[in-house]
């Protein structure tokens, strides 16, 4: 069907894009458009299952998933929470940016919208992204917005694209602070 | 990291910065909270709107997702979180109800500004602003000390960028809140 097209054509972009390398600006609105929060930071995936997220504006921290686990690094208080990475992404369409595994993509149907961007929305409607649109340009990620059950947006859009490189490995491995507490919750 | 203001030059006028705050009815306050009760915390983005005598009060996660929404409007206090809604018309009855924490949001709305309430009693720091306030009687409010750091000036009014709310009868058990924005 249509659905089935629009997956396989998402599928075929996102694993031509074996690894993402950009500077993002976030902006998140509130379902009446106000804006509540801006960020600012840099996005690093590869795939399969890595990503560094890192933010600098207004604060920094950094959230880096290395494809066991997902390490979130908060100076704000002083604290490096660890979860397992296949509780961390439960239910979240982020996670097909970096795999190609049946089981996590059945979970969603895909939808291809007009201005060619795709729609990701959770098969069974659980979860707190209810909605994950991708902006392709040149086949190249350059925006993504999610949206949740608040109906509030979270928008990044991305600068400084590199699809092209081969990723440090330690770009996906935390060292951890000695001053800060360790919350290991694998 | 985000650079916070560091107060005012010289002192201030107490009392006209008082009435000043009184004064200010509508607010939004834009930053960080982060509670954290021994070894756990957790941090979230901070977006708090008030427009007296209603409020809107929103926790999101790095991602952008909220965490926590709690409402108070026209004297209903509705929680969402985890994809649960709680109900009540006192906010703080429904915060006790998700949290467990008595946490005294009426008078939150005032310390949140660096205004003490008429029991309340507070040290100031050498620029006649709070440095520091202890909660007078309230259902609660024994609860918390609240201590201030880095005023900044908006609309001619000295409001704090950062403040702990430090539990008194809980080790290591504490609220901190940084305001990026202050918008009024």
């Amino acid at each position: 069907g249509g659905e089935d097209a629009a997956k396989t054509a998402l599928k075929q972009t996102l694993s031509n894009m074996q690894q993402f390398k950009a500077d993002f600006t976030q902006t998140v609105k509130d379902m009446d458009g106000d804006v509540i929060h801006e960020a600012s930071g840099k996005l690093i995936m590869a795939r399969p299952d890595k990503l560094r997220w890192e933010t600098l504006q207004p604060d920094e921290t950094l959230l880096i998933a290395d494809g066991r686990a997902v390490w979130n690094v908060d100076p704000f208080v002083e604290q490096v929470t660890i979860i397992d990475q296949s509780r961390a992404i439960q239910d979240n369409p982020m996670v097909l940016l970096t795999t190609g595994s049946d089981t996590q993509w059945d979970k969603f149907d895909i939808a291809r919208k007009s201005d060619g961007s795709y729609m990701i929305t959770p098969v069974n409607g659980t979860g707190q992204i209810q909605a994950l649109q991708l902006f392709f340009e040149n086949a190249r990620l350059s925006r993504l917005i999610m949206q949740d059950a608040q109906a509030q947006h979270s928008e990044l859009d991305f600068d400084n694209i590199q699809t092209d490189f081969s990723p440090a490995l330690n770009q996906f491995e935390v060292t951890l602070p000695d001053s800060y507490t360790i919350d290991d919750q694998r | 990291c985000s650079t916070l203001p560091d107060g005012p030059e010289e002192s201030v006028d107490l009392p006209a910065q008082l009435e000043a705050l009184k004064a200010v009815n509508q607010w939004k306050a834009a930053g960080k909270m982060a509670i954290r009760q021994n070894n756990e915390a957790v941090s979230a983005t901070l977006s708090w709107r008030y427009d007296q005598p209603d409020f809107q009060f929103r926790l999101t996660n790095l991602l952008g997702i909220t965490l926590v929404d709690l409402r108070y409007d026209a004297g209903d206090a509705v929680l969402k979180a985890d994809d649960k809604v709680f109900e009540g018309n006192d906010p703080q009855q429904v915060i006790a109800q998700v949290t467990g924490w008595q946490l005294p949001v009426q008078r939150l709305l005032d310390w949140i500004k660096g205004l003490p309430g008429p029991t309340d009693q507070y040290q100031l720091n050498d620029k006649q602003l709070l440095e520091s306030l202890a909660p007078g009687p309230c259902k609660g409010c024994g609860e918390w000390k609240v201590s201030y750091a880095n005023y900044g000036q908006v609309d001619k009014v000295w409001l704090p960028h950062a403040l702990t709310l430090t539990n008194t009868q809980q080790p290591n058990t504490f609220i901190k809140i940084r305001i990026d924005r202050w918008t009024l």
